[in-house]
């Protein structure tokens, strides 16, 4: 029994500990850039980046709440894709993306993340004219994965010592019962 | 058979004795925290075995005073207050005592520091099998090898729990700071040889630039130099607790 209270204080401890740390890592935001308004503009009716390139770089982003502020100076269609859904568009050329929207010009969008994972930003140029685009990305908020994580732990940490108190209780109202026989 | 069971016996008692849980769990909360405390800097899949690199600065530092702590109250601290007496007043041969505060203590902070640091594999996003997470791991047991080796060897010199903490953490932080990185004489500038040459080779990526070129002869002066201070020191301290150390 006192192995399970003990491994329970662990877990509960170590829960705790998370929680702390997902809310000091929340009070931080990541801040990072795609494109420059000015500098390599986006042909007409093409993609920032080439179907079947071996060589695009995605992101890594935590499931945190992502503002984007989308500048251009006409109009893009701009989609969010993780990893397999990248796959499947450069083989297939299929669009199955986390996020989407069509026809932007200037606007700030709020999107959630929802998990942890290498995330590709695409965009395409619907005109017929080329097109500069900037998109300024701010990760903010709670990390939802260590926050789970946290209440798990902290959960399972305060039922094991639960069913420890109620085994020694329970053997505690056995003793006298034992020494009365 | 039973000199095995003996030193088993001394390696739980030892363990119990300065693993008590509100240290345990200072120690697993305090690991937690350095990892999940530091931000990823690098956000891209191809660069971000680099934040490895960045986390382990602070690691270092702490197994540094974590290390000289543990290993000092073990050796110097037993022999200050005289349970080294009495442990000897029982059929206890002193090699066995010697690797039982050794490993008791050796074993369980390489895994809490080690399993925290783990939790890089899934913030970073690495793959499960990433070399330079293994290599990173690699080092804290070669900087922990030599922050024990020092703590043991001052303890048996100095034989006071408080003092030979105090020289060991000194002596090595300061010996970490002297020198700017990269060198061969600190444990962060040795990883700086080792992620520039893996780093290389596994990700075809210099972290530190093209300009700073490491050569296989320097990956293996970084990783002797450490191995060589703990066997000299670890042998010489053992030599001199088993045969010529007096315990009044």
């Amino acid at each position: 029994m006192k192995i399970i209270t003990q491994v329970g204080i662990i877990l509960f401890a170590v829960g705790l500990t998370i929680l702390a740390c997902s809310f000091y890592r929340s009070s931080s935001t990541e801040n990072f850039n795609n494109g420059v308004i000015g500098f390599l503009p986006l042909q007409p009716h093409s993609w920032n980046i080439d179907p079947n390139s071996t060589d695009t770089t995605p992101y890594i982003l935590a499931p945190r709440t992502m503002r984007m502020d989308v500048k251009t100076n006409s109009t893009i269609d701009f989609y969010i894709l993780n990893r397999d859904a990248f796959t499947l568009w450069n083989s297939e050329e299929k669009l199955e993306p986390d996020w989407s929207c069509e026809g932007v010009n200037q606007d700030i969008y709020t999107v959630q993340i929802k998990n942890r994972n290498e995330y590709f930003f695409l965009i395409y140029n619907p005109s017929n004219s080329a097109v500069d685009f900037a998109i300024n990305c701010t990760l903010y908020d709670l990390e939802t994965d260590l926050l789970w994580a946290s209440i798990v732990a902290m959960t399972i940490g305060l039922i094991l010592i639960g069913i420890s108190k109620i085994f020694q209780q329970n053997q505690k109202k056995l003793l006298p019962k034992l020494h009365s026989f | 058979m039973r000199s095995k069971k003996t030193f088993f016996n001394l390696l739980r008692w030892e363990f119990e004795e300065h693993y008590s849980l509100p240290i345990l769990v200072f120690l697993i909360s305090s690991a937690i925290i350095l990892v999940l405390a530091q931000s990823n800097l690098n956000i891209h899949p191809e660069r971000n075995f680099i934040n490895l690199y960045n986390k382990s600065g602070s690691i270092f530092f702490i197994l540094t005073i974590i290390g000289s702590a543990f290993f000092s109250r073990t050796f110097a601290g037993s022999i200050e207050k005289g349970k080294l007496k009495l442990l000897l007043s029982y059929p206890i041969k002193r090699w066995q005592l010697f690797f039982s505060k050794f490993s008791a203590m050796f074993i369980p902070l390489f895994i809490i520091y080690g399993t925290a640091f783990s939790i890089n594999i899934y913030l970073d996003h690495l793959r499960p099998l990433e070399p330079l997470f293994f290599l990173s791991l690699f080092a804290f047991l070669l900087h922990l090898m030599v922050v024990s080796s020092v703590s043991i060897s001052l303890s048996m010199v100095i034989k006071n729990e408080i003092l030979s903490m105090m020289a060991s953490i000194l002596l090595i932080i300061g010996i970490e700071n002297l020198f700017s990185i990269p060198n061969f004489f600190s444990t962060e500038g040795r990883l700086t040889y080792q992620f520039q040459y893996f780093g290389e080779l596994s990700h075809n990526i210099k972290p530190f630039g093209d300009d700073f070129i490491v050569t296989s002869g320097d990956v293996i002066v970084t990783f002797l130099i450490p191995i060589l201070i703990f066997s000299s020191l670890f042998v010489l301290s053992f030599i001199y607790f088993k045969r010529f150390m007096e315990i009044d």
